[in-house]
């Protein structure tokens, strides 16, 4: 038996850096060693040894040393581990030890480099969470929910807590408009100012057992967000670049110049339009979406650094990000800075405190929800004159000689634009004592203030700004926001069987928001805009302005016990005081109580050595949600500033605001939840399946008011809903070795959404944009998402029996479902269409690594879910007759030649009136995406002082499988989560992007 | 409060800081800003187009083509309106409805109010009229309706009996009368006077067919020898003749009052140019220009009433049959059935949609024919009957009536509707005037719209009244089939 002297070094698969403390034995003996500083290691071993590499956090790996001299051994990290530490509402837990709902992320996780928001961060990675683009508009904020629609009017976005300060998300400048331009419905998202490279982890609590900690905002759950801290050592430098280029990923395939002109002329011919208007004369062939889109360039820079001695760590970072967007005079600039500091000494005290600053520029072009001029380019785009010329001779812009009341799409981009400049600064100090090593004591205070100014310009080129000579209009706005919370937390062994872990606390939280608005009209000369805003005619200047607070104060509470380590069990508890109820209702009490038990420790499946987890869990508990506007509840005088005219002139007027309701209070739903999660054969497989049953009581409704109160609606605690589903996770290695693995991943989560009770609520309809009546319905017995409005079941073919209908209605026109079998289609025929919520929703992952080469694949979709096609409604009932038209519809239309069912011939749309919601523009919003990919290399490095580096590209949007028509299956203009609309929605993108990361 | 004080009771008191409280209003500025309120809503600017063709395209003399407006026009045109059609909502019954909110909250918060007793019995007074005016126009459109007299009235409110309804009306506008200045007597052009509340008093008389009390009180009007006729009637509607501007306009007894900016403009003229229009030799004072809106909807007049005009007819002169186009090219629009427009509303400083014109509700002419009208129902044609409609006639330059035209009370009933539409196209009154006579329902018939029926003579309750005041009622034969 010779003795041979092995040396090597061990480093981390994924970035290459060594792994010290890693541990290195003969297999079946104890003798062995640990590896040093820099990973590396010698030891003496019998030449006929194995050798087993272990280390916290990673895969252990087994080597037969053979004639091997040198051994080095990459090691990946176990990322289910279930030591790691998870961070919870008001504390951290292992994650073994868990006994609610979370799903935790960390920065490996997050495809680094792919994600332009944190948002996107959380698409498709978390069963239960629905994540989905609405818009391709840079910075427009991303739908995130979890679990379902639980509120119908106090809102459904999860609480964000970013470092354990709760995210204030009033935006200090909404949306605002001028005269219908440049409204955004889409509002930026509030999470906008934080750069996703500075995130650790990301922890979504999902039951109510993690979320009743948060009380009055756990409804929608919670999304947890740590960012990056330094660790004691050298210094650690991270810069990572990218750039890339984002090109429209879909357009709508509207007719072509000749097909236009065929198609026009022949209904003309048949019978409908009207002769003036028919397509003569030399043509062009202009594709108007192509005219108004461009390619548009990306590129962030982040450059971070980290380090720490003694008791001090630190990360610090800046980041830089400009993503221009893809029509002209849209985009976003965002430059952010973050430092986090903190000195402390385990169990005897932490004192620390985290600075987040940010500046946004955006760039917002025409996005209304209006009608004509008042819309957006994309708009006009759509509808257009294909046969015109983008230009004359003369190089100006050819207006239509029939869509008079529509813009040229190049005018108005270039004449109505927007931009906003936003600062937002926030941080946290806190300090921490322990009385005793089990007791300690946490002060913390926080603070936010964000600050924006918007300005907008409509110029006089345009056909809205030529009304006034021009408009511009400056809104400012500031939010801000404290809070100061104290906690006590105890964390005890207190014998071999039982563990005890408490926290107790108080929080107050002051919101404050001010604003100013001005604008102005009619200017001598289109140069100065919003730059000198009062050089406008002076009787036509208006000015406004607002303040308002809000107060939440809370305590809260909770306990984890546990018993031999096998049986888990946590309670907590949340009273909220908010001052946005009446003074009847002011306090509400959240507890809930969550039970877990870990089977493989208990002796009987001792034998069955492929479990590695296998955890029952069950929670239940009660949460609210308080996100109405303020004073609700009180009776109030409000102006407006557009009160009667007297003499010729505009006099001030005061109305009353709104019923006041002095018992309003918090909507708080329950919910059940039970779940597996699980590991088998090393961790090869492992995952969760749970099922959960959430009921929300008194909603926070805005109740509709009988018009003849003269109040439109009022806030009032009525009704229920019901969220019930299933939310299944898998993560696999398919292959494991050390060099090349395969590891896939899924998830897969259902919702199904009952709106059970609306008190005396007969039914709510709402979501009408622009010209389009309001499509969707709520009503008991059905979901929040039901679309209401005409089944077509066909066409009007020759043959059939026209006795007892209208005499308008000719062969080709659409048939629709006459429920009241009375020969009319009237109202009364509007049936249920469907939900604009899917069936289920799901992600996948696939991740090859070979050596220094990794391949990420992430794809997500949907099923099920309708969406209003607002171009088809257009199309099928044409606001004029010379707009452009969808081609697929027109070209295949029903002709004597050509009697199909499917299409009507479109010569004379209104026979029957207008059924704008109907089962064909209403459509099937399924679909599949290949959301990203990313490969990456990693260059092999001697050593020196770079540590690291990698080359990647990313892909990303590569191609979606939907039978949908319009710009996108997802695509949602009316800025809201249930009811989803596709009207000339911002074109989502495809992104190219080449990048590199160096770590010193 | 801050977290040291944790146990103070007020911790959760946070200040409306842009509104006012009930106590701030009980002054006169207060009572004052929210009387404006009310007669905001009653000055329907944009909503006014609505309302002239509610009462016109479901008649013989108003048409309309293409458009999102035509959505909710064709239904009114084929009479297949129900109740979830918007604008009965939208433009007929919530503004109404906010009107009377406001009025019964002064009324009261104003016996409560810091201020003069003069100011006081002022603005009670305004606030009847205006709350006793839109339960007027309310039932001319609906019938009886829910009768809100207080902000306390629950929200699910069943609609009033016909008696209540007619009673509270008739109570109301004469309540006030001598409470109100006298016409040209009111603190600003647009606030209430005695002759407002009189002429609403007569019209709502007239279309009550109550003939004997519509005639006193349109006397009573004439009596204020306040009024007259304007001399030029092609000029009459023009901005610069309105009533605060040219003090010669003595017609107007009550308008809404439209600016041409944004939200207070007049939407009708629009709405009645063509799409590609540039310029008309009929109206050589008026110039398109750029930034004048001209909608995709068309507000048409039906080809037979305009051609029954008579040839020296100076009315017939605002309504437009040819214009050029943006190409240049004469466009004859009598080529089109029913295709002429109205340029009542015509201005040269039009701004988007917004033109200032101000919308009569009721001039002068009204108050005359209404009089003569009742005189005729009430005891057949006379001389001061013939008087009265001779006067409007002598001003459209048409040959005067005789009572050798007028042998018996239908014919006279007949040349007075006649008159009436010439006088009155395009300001929304044929509607009420076919109704009064029973002819709504015979004349969409005759115009081939085979399904009017008697349930067309009121219109519906809009749906989202019926929605969310399940014990209002409805107009017989409209309840929604589940």
């Amino acid at each position: 038996q010779q003795e041979v002297t092995i040396k090597g070094k061990v480093t981390e698969l994924v970035d290459g850096t060594g792994l010290p403390g890693v541990n290195v034995l003969i297999k079946g003996t104890s003798t062995g060693t640990t590896t040093d500083m820099n990973g590396e290691y010698v030891l003496s071993v019998p030449s006929d040894a194995t050798l087993v590499f272990s280390f916290v956090g990673y895969f252990p790996e087994e080597i037969v040393v053979g004639s091997q001299t040198e051994i080095n051994v990459p090691m990946s990290p176990d990322i289910t581990t279930l030591q790691e530490m998870v961070v919870v509402g008001y504390g951290t837990v292992k994650r073994s030890d868990l006994t609610g709902s979370v799903v935790s992320l960390k920065s490996d996780d997050l495809t680094p480099g792919a994600n332009m928001s944190v948002g996107q961060v959380l698409q498709g990675r978390a069963p239960g969470v629905q994540v989905y683009q609405k818009s391709g508009e840079p910075g427009s904020a991303i739908s995130v929910k979890i679990r379902g629609i639980s509120s119908i009017n106090a809102g459904n976005d999860p609480l964000y807590v970013i470092d354990g300060m709760p995210v204030n998300t009033v935006q200090p400048v909404g949306s605002p408009s001028i005269v219908g331009t440049a409204a955004n419905q889409n509002a930026r998202s509030p999470l906008n100012g934080i750069n996703p490279a500075d995130i650790e982890s990301i922890e979504i609590l999902k039951d109510a057992s993690a979320t009743a900690i948060y009380g009055s905002r756990g409804a929608n759950g919670v999304v947890l967000i740590t960012t990056k801290r330094g660790s004691a050592g050298a210094l650690k430098i991270n810069y990572n670049v990218q750039a890339g280029t984002q090109r429209v990923a879909n357009k709508l395939d509207m007719l072509s110049g000749p097909e236009y002109r065929d198609v026009l002329n022949s209904i003309i011919d048949a019978g409908g339009g009207v002769a003036s208007e028919r397509v003569t004369g030399d043509i062009a062939d202009t594709d108007w979406q192509d005219a108004l889109f461009r390619s548009a360039p990306i590129q962030s820079h982040d450059l971070s650094f980290s380090g720490g001695k003694d008791n001090t760590k630190f990360y610090a970072s800046i980041g830089y990000f400009n993503q221009q967007g893809v029509i002209k005079n849209s985009g976003t600039e965002r430059y952010t800075a973050k430092i986090n500091l903190e000195n402390s000494v385990d169990k005897k005290y932490a004192f620390g405190m985290t600075l987040n600053g940010s500046y946004i520029h955006d760039n917002f072009n025409s996005i209304g929800l209006g009608i004509n001029e008042n819309a957006s380019a994309l708009y006009s785009a759509i509808y257009y004159d294909p046969t015109q010329a983008v230009y004359d001779a003369n190089g100006l812009p050819t207006k239509s000689q029939f869509l008079t009341n529509i813009d040229h799409p190049i005018t108005m981009t270039n004449g109505q634009y927007a931009a906003a400049d936003s600062y937002r600064f926030f941080g946290t100090i806190y300090g921490e004592y322990y009385i005793l090593p089990e007791l300690s004591a946490k002060v913390k205070i926080s603070g936010d203030v964000n600050t924006s100014r918007r300005n907008m310009w409509v110029d006089p080129s345009t056909l809205v700004g030529i009304q006034y000579n021009g408009i511009a209009a400056v809104n400012t706005g500031e939010t801000n926001y404290y809070m100061t919370e104290g906690t006590l937390n105890y964390n005890k062994q207190l014998t071999d069987d039982h563990s005890l872990n408490a926290v107790l606390g108080v929080t107050y939280e002051h919101f404050g928001s001010n604003s100013f608005s001005g604008s102005g009209r009619g200017y001598f000369t289109p140069d100065l805009t919003f730059n000198a805003i009062g050089t406008g005619s002076a009787q036509l200047n208006q000015v406004g302005s607002g303040r308002q607070s809000a107060i939440l104060a809370s305590y809260l509470g909770r306990v984890n016990y546990s018993f031999k380590n096998r049986y888990l069990l946590t309670a907590s508890f949340r009273a909220d005081g908010s001052s946005r109820f009446g003074p009847n209702n002011r306090f509400g009490y959240f507890p809930s109580l969550a039970a877990a038990w870990k089977i493989q420790e208990e002796s009987f499946l001792s034998g069955l050595n492929f479990i590695d987890e296998l955890k029952l869990r069950g929670s239940y508990g009660t949460i609210g949600n308080q996100g109405i506007p303020n004073y609700m509840f009180l009776k109030t005088y409000v102006a407006d500033g557009r009160g009667p005219i007297f003499n010729n002139s505009i006099v001030t007027q005061f109305y009353p605001s709104r019923i006041a309701n002095p018992d309003l209070k918090w909507e708080s739903a329950t919910q059940a939840d039970i779940g597996v999660d699980f590991s088998f054969f090393d961790r090869r497989l492992s995952g969760s399946i749970e099922y959960y049953n959430r009921k929300t009581s008194d909603l926070l409704l805005d109740v509709p008011q009988p018009p003849s109160t003269g109040f439109g609606s009022k806030f009032e605690n009525v009704g229920s809903m019901r969220n019930t589903g299933v939310d299944i996770g898998l993560s696999g290695d398919v292959i494991r070795q050390e060099s090349f693995t395969w590891n896939v991943g899924g998830n897969i989560s259902t919702v199904r959404n009952k709106v059970l009770d609306l008190g005396s609520v007969v039914e709510i309809v709402r979501g009408g944009a622009g010209n389009l009546p309001a499509p969707a319905i709520v009503r008991e017995g059905e979901s929040i998402g039901a679309y209401y409005g005409y089944g077509v079941v066909g066409v009007w073919q020759v043959n059939d029996n026209y006795e007892g209908w209208s005499p308008n209605i000719k062969p080709g026109d659409l048939k629709f479902y006459d429920r009241t079998s009375d020969k009319l289609i009237t109202s009364d025929d509007r049936v249920l269409l469907g939900s604009s919520l899917p069936q289920y929703t799901y992600g996948f992952t696939s991740t090859w690594t070979y050596k220094n080469i990794s391949l990420a694949a992430f794809f997500e979709g949907a099923h099920g879910g309708k969406i209003l096609n607002a171009t088809a409604v257009d199309s099928y009932f044409p606001v004029a007759f010379r707009r452009n038209k969808l081609a697929e519809p027109y070209l295949n239309r029903w002709t004597p030649e050509n009697p199909t069912n499917e299409y009507p011939s479109f010569v004379n749309p209104a026979s029957q009136g207008q059924q704008q919601i109907n089962s064909r523009t209403l459509e099937d919003g399924s679909y599949l995406r290949l959301q990203s990919v990313r490969l990456s290399y990693n260059l092999p490095l001697a050593k020196g002082p770079i540590k690291n580096v990698q080359f990647y590209a990313v892909g990303q949007n590569l191609f979606t499988i939907t039978d949908y028509t319009g710009m996108d299956p997802a695509a949602n203009a009316l800025g809201e989560d249930v009811v989803r609309v596709d009207y000339a929605s911002y074109p989502m993108t495809r992104t190219y992007l080449l990048g590199m990361n160096i770590q010193f | 409060c801050s977290l040291l004080q944790w146990g103070c009771e007020d911790m959760l008191e946070v200040k409306p800081y842009s509104e006012l409280s009930d106590d701030a209003m009980l002054t006169d500025n207060g009572i004052r800003a929210l009387l404006n309120s009310c007669y905001r809503n009653m000055q329907q600017s944009t909503p006014s187009r609505w309302q002239i063709n509610v009462a016109e395209v479901t008649t013989d003399i108003g048409y309309n083509t293409g458009g999102q407006e035509n959505l909710q026009m064709t239904q009114l045109i084929n009479f297949t309106w129900d109740a979830t059609l918007g604008t009965f909502n939208d433009d007929h019954w919530a503004p109404w409805y906010r009107a009377i909110r406001d009025a019964n909250i002064i009324l009261e918060l104003a016996p409560k109010a810091t201020l003069s007793e003069e100011n006081r019995a002022l603005y009670t007074a305004e606030a009847r009229m205006l709350r006793g005016y839109a339960y007027a126009m309310l039932y001319n459109l609906f019938g009886s309706v829910p009768l809100r007299t207080t902000s306390e009235s629950p929200a699910q409110l069943a609609r009033a009996s016909d008696d209540e309804m007619r009673s509270f009306i008739e109570s109301e506008l004469t309540a006030v009368v001598p409470a109100l200045p006298d016409p040209g007597a009111e603190a600003a052009y647009g606030r209430a006077n005695k002759g407002q509340a009189l002429a609403v008093l007569a019209k709502y008389y007239l279309n009550t067919r109550q003939w004997q009390k519509a005639a006193d009180a349109a006397q009573d009007v004439i009596d204020l020898g306040y009024y007259g006729l304007f001399d030029n009637f092609e000029e009459m509607f023009l901005v610069k003749n309105e009533g605060d501007k040219n003090k010669d306009n003595k017609e107007m007894i009550l308008v809404i009052p439209c600016l041409n900016q944004d939200p207070y403009g007049n939407w009708y003229q629009a709405g009645a140019l063509p799409p590609d229009f540039a310029s008309s030799a009929q109206f050589p004072d008026f110039q398109y220009k750029a930034g004048m809106s001209r909608f995709a909807t068309n507000y048409r007049m039906r080809s037979a009433f305009v051609n029954s005009y008579g040839a020296t007819d100076v009315r017939a002169k605002l309504i437009m049959t040819e214009y050029v186009n943006e190409k240049g090219v004469t466009v004859d629009l009598m080529t089109q059935a029913n295709n002429a427009r109205s340029m009542k509303y015509y201005d040269n400083e039009t701004s988007g949609n917004h033109s200032g014109n101000d919308v009569p509700v009721i001039r002068y002419a009204d108050i005359l024919l209404t009089r003569a009208e009742a005189l005729n129902e009430a005891d057949g044609p006379t001389q001061e009957a013939l008087d009265l409609i001779n006067e409007v006639r002598g001003r459209a330059g048409i040959a005067e009536l005789t009572l050798a035209d007028a042998p018996d009370k239908e014919t006279l009933r007949n040349l007075i509707l006649q008159e009436r539409a010439w006088e009155f196209a395009a300001e929304g009154k044929r509607r009420e005037d076919l109704l009064r006579h029973d002819r709504f329902i015979s004349t969409a018939q005759s115009l081939g719209i085979a399904i009017a029926a008697d349930k067309h003579k009121l219109f519906p309750f809009p749906q989202r009244e019926r929605d969310t005041n399940k014990i209002s009622g409805q107009n017989p034969d409209y309840e929604t089939i589940q």
